[in-house]
């Protein structure tokens, strides 16, 4: 994959090096005020903890991390590419806004709570970020036995730009209310899967406009969607249910089986059309 | 001039009769009205008489009707302040997170050997009689 010459848009949050930041209750800070509250004036910790958290934003210290470009090859990677994705989703949605992308090592503060490596690369509706933990990559091609190429990996970001911009459409939304309303966990699921599927359409449709918005400066190269579809075959539930030991059950399904992601990836990228990717007409 | 008195007379014994009238309901059968009696007057007196009913009818269903919304304004307040706020969505991941494998079991220790050297001596130390 073609990448380096392209645009550095910025927007990328690091927050590297910076620890997991969770701290119970609210962090330092209200640890101190409590302290102060209980043996100066007397006032119960609790009644100090509850004020912190309603004024406080139920307690837990946002993290911020260094905005701007960042220097290392990783995060020069990610900026290009999501820089690519913003240039794509411009063109396809009128009044598309450009998402954070927060560069994180083993766990962050999220608008959705505690975020941690092990749920791999993932999108917070609350905050709109986008939140990478890059030792997934490494995770993806030795234990989930996805692509390591470049273009698996931009795949991926892609696919979480692809739930940002489902975010924006109202589509996630109205996902989440069906789901509330779903009679079983089956029916819930299949909402899931149906959004899913449409992420890896519009990481498709990404990666067929990356080249015309660039100039050609990020663009699939021979053998790069093949790498792409390697990495959705690798991580189709199916798949993960066989390589975890476990019986193959369709109706616990979240993100689709192999077959169907890879089918929706190459949908998005031969029609290059995000009207395209409507997965869920097809309940 | 000298009629004019006369004609006044007259006039009040006639409003006089009508109102002896309309304060002479006739009970009715049996017997005859009694003197005086205006069957149209009786009529529009018991009209009025339902028309002051119902005008007291819908005072009170208006009553009711206010005091119901105000307790559906209680409750409703009673059930909203009671609202759960709803769930913060969950993150979108690009598939299926993993679960961390579970810590093997803990393993007991395995029993004693009862007849092992120094057990029987151990044990009676353990359960002599305190001094």
């Amino acid at each position: 994959m073609r990448w380096q010459g392209g645009r550095r848009g910025g927007g990328v949050e690091d927050r590297r090096g910076m620890g997991g930041g969770a701290v119970a209750g609210g962090g330092i800070g209200v640890l101190v005020l409590a302290a102060i509250g209980y043996f100066v004036f007397g006032i119960d910790p609790n009644t100090t903890q509850q004020l912190a958290s309603q004024f406080g934003g139920a307690g837990q210290a946002e993290q911020q991390g260094q905005m701007g470009s960042p220097e290392d090859q990783d995060g020069h990677f990610v900026e290009v590419i999501g820089s690519n994705i913003n240039d794509v989703w411009a063109t396809k949605l009128k009044g598309y806004t450009a998402p954070t992308t927060v560069l994180y090592e083993q766990g962050t503060q999220t608008g959705c709570g505690f975020g941690q490596a092990a749920m791999g690369p993932f999108y917070c509706p609350t905050d709109q970020k986008v939140y990478l933990d890059l030792s997934f990559w490494r995770e993806m091609e030795s234990k989930l036995g996805a692509s390591g190429a470049d273009f698996a990996k931009a795949y991926v970001i892609a696919h979480e730009f692809g739930h940002h911009v489902q975010t924006l459409t109202g589509a996630s939304q109205q996902v989440q209310r069906a789901q509330q309303a779903a009679r079983s966990q089956a029916e819930g699921n299949r909402y899931s899967v149906a959004l899913e599927l449409q992420a890896d359409c519009y990481a498709g449709v990404w990666a067929s406009n990356a080249a015309a918005v660039s100039n050609g400066q990020v663009a699939l190269e021979p053998g790069d969607l093949e790498e792409g579809m390697k990495t959705a075959q690798a991580i189709g539930d199916d798949t993960l249910q066989r390589r975890g030991g476990g019986r193959v059950s369709p109706e616990s399904f979240t993100h689709g089986s192999s077959a169907q992601r890879v089918e929706w990836l190459q949908r998005g990228y031969q029609t290059g059309d995000p009207a395209a990717c409507d997965t869920f007409s097809q309940l | 001039m000298r009629r004019l008195p006369f004609l006044l007379l007259l006039i009040a014994a006639q409003c006089g009769a009508a109102g002896l009238a309309q304060a002479q309901p006739w009970p009715g059968w049996p017997g005859p009205p009694p003197a005086g009696y205006s069957a149209s007057a009786t009529t529009a007196e018991r009209h009025r008489q339902a028309i002051e009913q119902l005008r007291a009818q819908a005072d009170q269903r208006e009553a009711e009707a206010e005091r119901q919304r105000l307790q559906t304004d209680r409750v409703l307040r009673l059930l909203e302040g009671a609202r759960i706020p709803a769930p913060a969505p969950p993150p979108a991941t690009a598939y299926a997170p993993r679960l961390a494998p579970l810590p093997p079991p803990a393993r007991l220790a395995p029993p004693l050997d009862q007849n092992a050297a120094g057990v029987r001596e151990i044990d009676a130390w353990l359960s002599r009689q305190p001094h």
